[in-house]
């Protein structure tokens, strides 16, 4: 995979999304972005902006907290 | 839009990037596109860079002025591309930016590039001293830079080891 800036890791938006019962264009109709963001986004592979991610949240009935768990610090 | 009350520079880089354009409201799109923009410009750059060298080197002295034409165009962007990031407060240390191969890269393509321009004029027959000073010039601006560096690096690690906190 190419690395970008933007860089996601695992979350629970395919998880959330599912249950809320919305296919991954209409989440994205609701949250103002393209498909291919929330693609993006389901599989770790970009990180959404805090607005993004309250968007998200609250069209999924959710928190951020419960969609992206803060990573794991590693041993420095 | 425009901002009419933004300073010219602002409004200049707005005008030619198009930042009013709603492309830029996604923010993927807009993260994606900065990197491609960034690739683009990184291989405009070092593309001029080997191809000006090109010039000097085969073309000789009836390419020089074409070459160092590409070669400020080049340098424009470049300094763009600085004085941006910083108005926008964003330090670039020159050593982060080019560092290991990459500055060994750019020192070598850089040097080919003065080189070749001052091989040209040397063996045009009908060489012009003010062409050749511009391009001993760049010389002396390379190994100044190298300088910096060099004088940067010993700072930096001299004060990590007078507080080692830093």
């Amino acid at each position: 995979m190419v690395k970008t800036t933007a860089q996601g890791q695992a979350n629970a938006v395919r998880q959330c999304r599912v249950l809320s019962g919305l296919t991954q264009a209409q989440l994205a109709d609701a949250i103002g972005v393209s498909r291919q963001t929330v693609v993006a986004i389901e599989a770790g592979d970009y990180a959404p902006s805090v607005y993004l991610a309250l968007r998200l949240a609250a069209v999924l009935a959710t928190t951020v907290e419960a969609l992206f768990a803060a990573p794991e610090e590693s041993p420095s | 839009m425009t901002d009419t009350k933004a300073p010219l520079f602002d409004r200049f880089a707005s005008a030619v990037a198009d930042f009013g354009s709603p492309f830029y409201a996604e923010e993927r799109q807009r993260d994606v596109w900065n990197e491609a923009s960034a690739f683009g410009l990184q291989f405009f750059l070092w593309g001029s860079l080997v191809l000006s060298a090109v010039m000097f080197w085969v073309g000789g002295q009836p390419l020089l002025p074409w070459g160092a034409a590409l070669m400020i165009f080049a340098s424009i962007g470049s300094f763009l591309v600085l004085a941006y990031v910083k108005r926008l407060g964003v330090d670039v240390p020159v050593k982060g930016a080019l560092k290991g191969r990459r500055m060994l890269a750019f020192l070598v393509v850089y040097l080919a590039d003065v080189l070749g321009a001052l091989h040209a004029v040397a063996t045009s027959g009908s060489g012009s001293d003010t062409v050749a000073g511009f391009f001993a010039g760049l010389l002396v601006v390379a190994a100044g830079i190298v300088g910096l560096l060099y004088g940067q690096s010993r700072q930096r690690r001299r004060q990590q080891a007078t507080h080692p906190g830093l």
